[in-house]
């Protein structure tokens, strides 16, 4: 009864930690190793580092369970039992022989009090959190090495953009305007909504529908509607308000979310989302075999170019 | 010298005792309903009644004040007459305590459920209930008083200590924190306004946690663990220590639930500093309980009760540790908002408070009906549950936490959000809050298999309504104490002096982090920009108020790049001089709020979005854990106390023009028709007045002043 009851237990248990695998995808794991790298450490020690401490615990826990178990038997003796345990010497405690001496002969209901001092261990952290808590304060709030919480956050931005401009040098122009191609597989269409969710979708609305920016989902285009074309107008913005995003995404990204752009064309809005009227020309894309002429397009928008630009 | 006969009163604290049991049973059960809407929301029934914003206050009210608060009553009704041998000071009183505190407790049953809240946290009743609390609460206070100057036992025991600043403290922190302004019977407005609300209130929050759930605890632990074990205490001198440091360190630790909110740096660096300092005072209590069993461990082999007494004080000292951890700066920015608070709480509340009261529950009620308990196995079966249990609700609630916390800020090399939708974070822990209902369930099974047990073990025995009793009269000085030379001996035999130097150091700390916030201009930088609310936006907010949506969504953006970058510009002191109360909210089950209104940022929904999404939050986010507020389209915006409304804001300082509040109707209905011939306009049909157009005027009143400042 009890061994079943134990198993149960052990098994929710192990139910338990194993439900961590829930949802996690290769993604998030490459995810994982990245915020360890940002540490300045692999993920590989990381996890050698918790192998250890696992293997340390798995063999403490079995030392005190064959301990346990022979000083339930009773198989260590009556003189073992009386004798003060090694923790209790570890701590510093004293024995429970001195109790006798160290008694407070004024018992309140029944209840005893001992004498004995604090452990000097118990002080020690008492006395050191203070010294710590004031080194703190003094540091944060009197001396120039503390920060606030607003200096901590523009630090944190500068690092951002620091680290940004490194991206966009190193990531190099794998694919530039001359060279995309229109990615038509799952991953790359899903990346791209993932970035027109977060940086479009405010001027292009939910579903593309065209807010303060032109309807995607029209057959229409303002400029060239081929992914050069397109790739083009996101990397480096069009007068009238479309934002160069070259400093903010690398050419895979911009790849990504052109792809994702041409594929809204023709998709059908939910009901009650109403389309913003078409702008620009109706483009061919089954002509499209990215040779179309960019400058003409370009030209018959040219009268826009003195608009003011409203998204910076 | 004759020794005195007189009787304990029993029946006070076997009324306690099961008032402890029914009130537990309702306290978690609500806990377990709430905890599956987390990832089920059609569990709230589809009726605004048991829906998760209103009910998690109820949920939390019922454990802290009627689970725990009925424990704390039965454990020092019992203590107090036996360590001063007297009766208590009054039957009369404890009887009133006793009713009048049910009666409280029924009144936030039935209220908070109804909609009726102050939206502070632990602090949601409205201010007729306030009042009753306080009148109680000095009934307690004067009874307990009443009873230490009637003692035949000089020297008070440290478990008197502990109750003596629980009840200085609760009703200074309860008072303090209750000033508010009423409207009508059941509404009013905090005195208070945003930074500074929010600083009393955590000031509240914070010590409610020390003062309600610790220090009354302690004295408890002081008292039955040495029964139980039958062993003395290990270090007389390690209770002096750390009940006064505990209680002087406490109350100044109440800024670290506001780490990097728009409160000055220099007061968050206080709760830090004095969060630090509470390590070892905590453990002080733990160390005392723990080493009280030395000699006697063989006994919590065969005695569940002490099994349960030893998990307790084992949760307590790990949420001591952990709560000093989360107060550091850099803790605290990944793990406040989640579900890591929620676990931290939980070890505490399951552990430390729910264990000790069933290791009481067990010792007491066969003590009170002078019989054996029903059945040991059962008490045994019980504290397997209940560690298992808390296992099963701390540990998924650990990951959870650390999961979701972490993906806020996981950006991508190319530098964005790598998780831009919130939704999707959600989603990732939804397996977690699954096991952490069961986590629940399991805790509550067992706590129910104890009521059983119980319920027998008083049926087999009789009640001893008046227990007797003798002892001698109070002497002037015990000789022996005089030698034993501590100066902590003088002021325990001297309760009035014992409870002024209590009262002065528990003020201390609330008083130097309060005046400077209140008095000195520069800590709350006004915005020039900022303008009070509509009579519409008003309402709205008092909706959102009503609903409780601060339970889960947060109105505080932290200056972190991954919160700017996610909501907008982080939170500003001065936005929120209007804000009574202000609603910063301690938790994100879904986003911040706070920059909905700043239109061409990431945060803004359009009017007919919020329509849609009110309607049926799953139709717009695919997955989404919001239930759906249909009854906002049915039910006409109640503004039939606008007047008084404007009014009380203007006597709390907002700057509404004279003669206002005679044209407010007005505007209201010019600006909810404005919203609803947008909505019309966008194909969403909705009558005038419908409470979903204050709402949605509300939140795009969110952050709205500030962006105008930024764009000119």
């Amino acid at each position: 009864m009890k061994t079943k009851s134990i198993k149960i237990a052990l098994t929710l248990v192990c139910m338990l930690f194993m439900s961590t695998a829930f949802g996690q995808s290769l993604d998030d794991i490459t995810a994982a190793t990245e915020s360890y790298e940002s540490f300045g450490i692999s993920l590989a020690s990381v996890l050698y580092i918790f192998a250890i401490i696992l293997v340390a615990i798995a063999g403490g826990m079995l030392l005190i369970a064959v301990h346990l178990k022979k000083y339930m038997k009773g198989e260590l003796g009556e003189e073992y039992t009386k004798r003060q345990p090694f923790w209790e010497k570890v701590f510093q405690i004293k024995p429970v022989a001195s109790d006798k001496d160290t008694v407070i002969n004024h018992p309140h209901d029944g209840i005893y009090e001992l004498d004995n001092p604090p452990p000097p261990w118990f002080m020690f952290l008492f006395y050191g959190t203070v010294i710590i808590a004031v080194i703190y304060y003094v540091r944060f709030t009197f001396t120039d090495s503390g920060y606030t919480q607003v200096e901590e956050y523009t630090a944190e931005m500068k690092a951002a953009e620091a680290d940004h401009s490194k991206f966009l040098e190193t990531a190099g122009d794998v694919v530039d305007e001359t060279s995309v191609t229109l990615l038509t597989d799952e991953a790359s269409l899903a990346k791209g909504a993932t970035i027109y969710d977060a940086n479009c979708k405010v001027c292009h609305g939910d579903y593309g529908q065209g807010t303060v920016g032109p309807n995607l989902t029209d057959k229409y285009w303002k400029y060239d509607g081929s992914i050069k074309g397109v790739f083009e107008t996101v990397k480096y913005g069009r007068p009238g308000g479309m934002q160069a995003w070259a400093q903010n995404m690398g050419p895979e990204s911009l790849q990504a979310i052109a792809s994702y752009v041409i594929s809204l064309e023709g998709t059908t809005l939910p009901d009650g989302i109403e389309g913003k009227a078409a702008e620009g020309d109706l483009f061919d894309r089954s002509s499209d075999d990215s040779e179309a002429d960019q400058s003409a397009s370009e030209e018959s928008t040219s009268d826009e170019a003195d608009t003011p630009v409203e998204n910076e | 010298m004759q020794k005195e006969k007189f009787s304990y009163d029993n029946t006070i604290v076997r009324n306690f005792a099961i008032a402890t049991m029914v009130w537990g049973l309702v306290g978690m059960l609500v806990g377990v309903i709430i905890a599956t809407q987390l990832f089920e929301p059609a569990m709230n029934l589809g009726n605004r009644f048991t829906t998760f914003g209103r009910i998690r206050p109820l949920h939390t009210n019922a454990v802290i004040f009627a689970f725990v608060g009925n424990a704390i009553f039965m454990g020092v009704y019992y203590s107090l007459q036996r360590l001063l041998k007297t009766r208590m000071f009054s039957d009369t009183l404890s009887k009133i305590h006793f009713w009048g505190w049910q009666l409280i407790i029924v009144a936030a049953a039935i209220t908070l459920p109804l909609g009726i809240t102050t939206s502070k946290e632990y602090a949601e009743l409205e201010w007729p209930i306030d009042i009753a609390i306080t009148i109680i609460w000095v009934v307690f206070g004067w009874n307990m008083i009443g009873t230490i100057f009637k003692r035949r036992e000089k020297h008070m025991y440290v478990a008197i200590w502990f109750y003596l600043a629980t009840f200085l403290t609760v009703a200074l922190l309860h008072v303090v924190n209750s000033f508010e302004l009423p409207v009508t019977f059941l509404k009013s407005y905090s005195w208070y306004a945003g930074v500074q609300d929010a600083l009393v209130q955590w000031w509240y929050g914070h010590n409610a946690v020390a003062f309600f759930l610790t220090t009354p605890f302690l004295g408890l632990m002081y008292y039955f663990m040495p029964k139980m074990a039958n062993r003395p205490i290990y270090s007389y001198k390690l209770s002096i220590l750390h009940f006064w440091s505990l209680i002087f360190l406490y109350i100044w630790a109440g800024p670290h639930h506001l780490l990097y909110s728009s409160l000055p740096d220099w007061a968050q660096t206080l709760g830090v500093a004095f969060s630090i300092m509470l390590i070892a005072p905590s453990w002080g209590g733990m160390l005392n309980g723990l080493l009280t069993l030395r000699g006697a461990w063989d006994k919590v082999r065969d005695d569940a009760r002490l099994k349960f007494m030893v998990v307790g004080l084992t949760a307590y000292g790990m949420s001591t540790f952990e709560g000093p951890m989360l107060s550091l700066k850099n803790v605290n920015a990944i793990a406040h908002f989640t579900d890591w608070i929620v676990a931290h709480v939980h070890v505490g509340a399951l552990g430390w408070n729910g264990f000790l009261t069933f290791g009481i529950l067990y010792y007491l009620i066969p003590k009170l009906y002078k019989t054996k308990l029903h059945s040991k196995k059962l008490v045994s079966t019980h504290f397997w549950l209940g560690t298992l249990g808390i296992i099963f609700y701390a540990v998924p609630m650990y990951i959870s936490g650390a999961t979701q916390g972490l993906m806020w800020k996981q950006f991508t090399l190319e530098g964005f959000l790598k998780y831009p939708s919130f939704l999707s974070t959600t989603l990732q822990i939804i397996p977690m809050h699954m096991l952490r209902a069961l986590g629940g369930l399991i805790y509550l099974v067992g706590a129910i298999i104890m009521v059983v047990n119980l319920y027998k073990t008083m049926k087999a025995g009789s009640l001893v309504r008046n227990e007797e009793a003798e002892a001698f009269p109070m002497v002037k000085e015990d000789p022996k104490m005089v030698t034993s030379g501590y100066w902590h001996r003088w002021i325990e035999k001297r309760p009035t002096q014992f409870i002024l130097l209590s009262f002065i150091a528990v003020t201390i700390g609330g008083a130097v982090e309060f005046l400077p916030t209140f008095l000195v201009e520069s800590n709350v930088k006004t915005i020039e920009s900022v303008k009070p609310y509509t009579p519409l936006e008003l309402e709205g907010r008092d909706i959102y108020i009503r609903e409780g949506c601060n339970n889960c969504h947060s109105q505080l953006v932290r200056p972190f790049r991954s919160e700017t970058v996610r909501y907008g510009d982080y939170t500003k002191a001065g936005e929120h001089v209007y804000d009574h109360p202000f609603l910063w909210g301690s938790k994100r089950t879904g986003p911040d709020l706070s920059r909905g209104g700043v239109k061409n940022g990431v945060m803004y929904k359009s009017a007919s979005w919020h329509y849609d999404h009110m309607m049926a939050p799953g139709d717009i986010s695919t997955g989404s854990i919001m239930p759906s507020y249909g009854w906002l389209f049915d039910d006409d915006i109640d503004d039939s106390n606008l007047e008084g409304k404007i009014n009380a804001m203007r006597t709390l300082g907002v700057p509404y023009p004279k003669g206002y509040e005679k044209i407010a109707r007005q505007d209201l209905e010019k600006q909810a028709l404005k919203i609803q011939k947008e909505l019309i306009a966008d194909g969403k049909p909705v009558e005038a007045k419908k409470e979903i157009l204050a709402v949605i005027a509300y939140l795009h009143k969110l952050g709205r002043d500030i962006n105008v400042e930024e764009t000119k």
